[in-house]
């Protein structure tokens, strides 16, 4: 550390640094974004996912199980009377195949078997949710759109 | 729609973090390589053990972190080669009168042990993660994984530009089997199959199906988007240099004359 020469090097060094930071400020720039964007997404939709408590009184449910046949359809059967209530044919019903699938992943990851009896409730707020009661994962079924609630409340309506 | 614009701005954003981040600490961190080097190794080990539990988590965080651990994984590949730890079997210039063929087969050789450590990390993910389901992590390595296969070979068969200052000084060789032409035979097939799958990617995520899926294919969607604008960039007439010019070393000789035979010996209008 020769003090002499400390201005200049110090001077050299600083402009050096400066530089460096100059890049690395784009670098973090871009790491805050990711971030902001990473928390906002993760904190406004995990809240759609995870369906909130209903706020009017039950109307109707009806446990479902959901079986794949061997030419591709998904079957809804009735839980309590195994009827079947609809079919969806191969290449139909891409929501409702979503869905299942969705909640069929969260049994996985907790190693519970594929084969559950699900719960579709309608709430007296016009919710409908359908849930599993071994994972206590839920899906709001509103929040798809017209058309998706529709796959679903069909199930609800028949009989 | 919330979501959509969220997921693409994700993308974009760590997309352009992790490939700063990895530029920055190649070529503007001098002497401290090994430690960051060290560090990553760290955190790719970390994310490979990661895998199975993130590729099984059902929301959207864990789409995010899914989408954000592939570009890790991949980064750590890339950072092992532009720092020449897992390169190839050679490092040799290409011979100047090289046929295309020779000119595929030692290039490859240059980086031989970095696309199998591409091949080899793409395999674990295959099998750390959840079965079954669409998984993030898996599509977002392929993505990251076919555009630089498919920039390669454009490379290998010429391009109009590319940006000959990503390579750190003990990786200029590579530049001897690159060759500058204004368009070869690949580009628009290339092209043709970037963009449609990106479309159809785009398409999907607007489908109707739970929201963590959509998130995850809009994050992939922007990704191949990008690799899209990458691939257009080889050909423009201005580098690639320009969007990383900040994360790229400030006196380097070889910016003075940018290589560009392709201007230069343009027959002027006569």
């Amino acid at each position: 550390m020769g003090i002499p020469s400390q201005t200049v090097d110090g001077q050299r060094s600083a402009a050096t640094v400066r530089r460096v930071n100059d890049r690395l400020m784009f670098v973090i720039m871009a790491g805050l974004l990711f971030v902001v964007g990473f928390v906002s997404l993760a904190t406004q939709t995990d809240t759609v996912v995870t369906a909130p408590a209903p706020l009017g009184g039950l109307v109707t449910n009806k446990l479902l199980q959901f079986v794949d046949d061997s030419e591709g359809s998904v079957v809804a059967i009735d839980g309590s009377s195994g009827e079947v209530v609809t079919r969806f044919p191969s290449g139909e019903g891409s929501f409702v195949r979503g869905v299942l699938r969705s909640l069929v992943r969260a049994r996985n990851a907790q190693g519970l078997p594929q084969a559950a009896t699900f719960n579709l409730a309608l709430y007296s707020d016009g919710r409908l949710i359908l849930s599993d009661p071994d994972t206590t994962q839920s899906i709001d079924l509103v929040a798809f759109g017209a058309t998706n609630f529709q796959s679903f409340s069909q199930l609800l309506e028949d009989e | 729609m919330f979501e959509f614009w969220m997921a693409i701005l994700v993308a974009v954003a760590g997309w352009w973090f992790f490939t700063g981040l990895i530029l920055w600490s190649v070529h503007v961190v001098k002497g401290r390589q090994p430690f960051i080097f060290a560090l990553a190794t760290l955190l790719f080990l970390v994310g490979l053990f990661l895998v199975p539990s993130i590729s099984a988590l059902n929301s959207v965080t864990g789409v995010v972190l899914s989408f954000t651990l592939a570009i890790v994984l991949w980064g750590w590949l890339e950072m092992a080669y532009l720092m020449n730890i897992i390169t190839g079997v050679h490092h040799m210039p290409c011979p100047k009168n090289a046929t295309l063929t020779s000119r595929f087969r030692l290039g490859l050789g240059t980086c031989l042990y970095h696309e199998l450590g591409v091949v080899f990390t793409g395999a674990l993910i295959v099998s750390l993660a959840e079965a079954g389901a669409m998984s993030v992590i898996f599509w977002t390595y392929s993505t990251l994984w076919m555009m630089r296969w498919s920039a390669k070979l454009n490379l290998v068969l010429g391009v109009r530009n590319y940006n000959r200052d990503w390579l750190p000084s003990d990786l200029q060789y590579v530049d001897s089997y690159i060759r500058r032409k204004p368009m070869n035979g690949l580009f628009p097939l290339s092209l043709v199959v970037a963009v449609s799958v990106t479309v159809w990617v785009f398409l999907l995520s607007l489908d109707p199906r739970p929201i963590p899926e959509q998130i995850g294919l809009t994050l992939v969607a922007t990704l191949l988007a990008l690799g899209v604008l990458e691939h257009l960039f080889l050909m423009l007439p201005l580098g690639e240099g320009r969007l990383w010019g900040w994360a790229s070393p400030a006196e380097e000789p070889l910016a003075q004359h940018p290589a560009d035979p392709l201007h230069s010996g343009l027959p002027s209008q006569t």
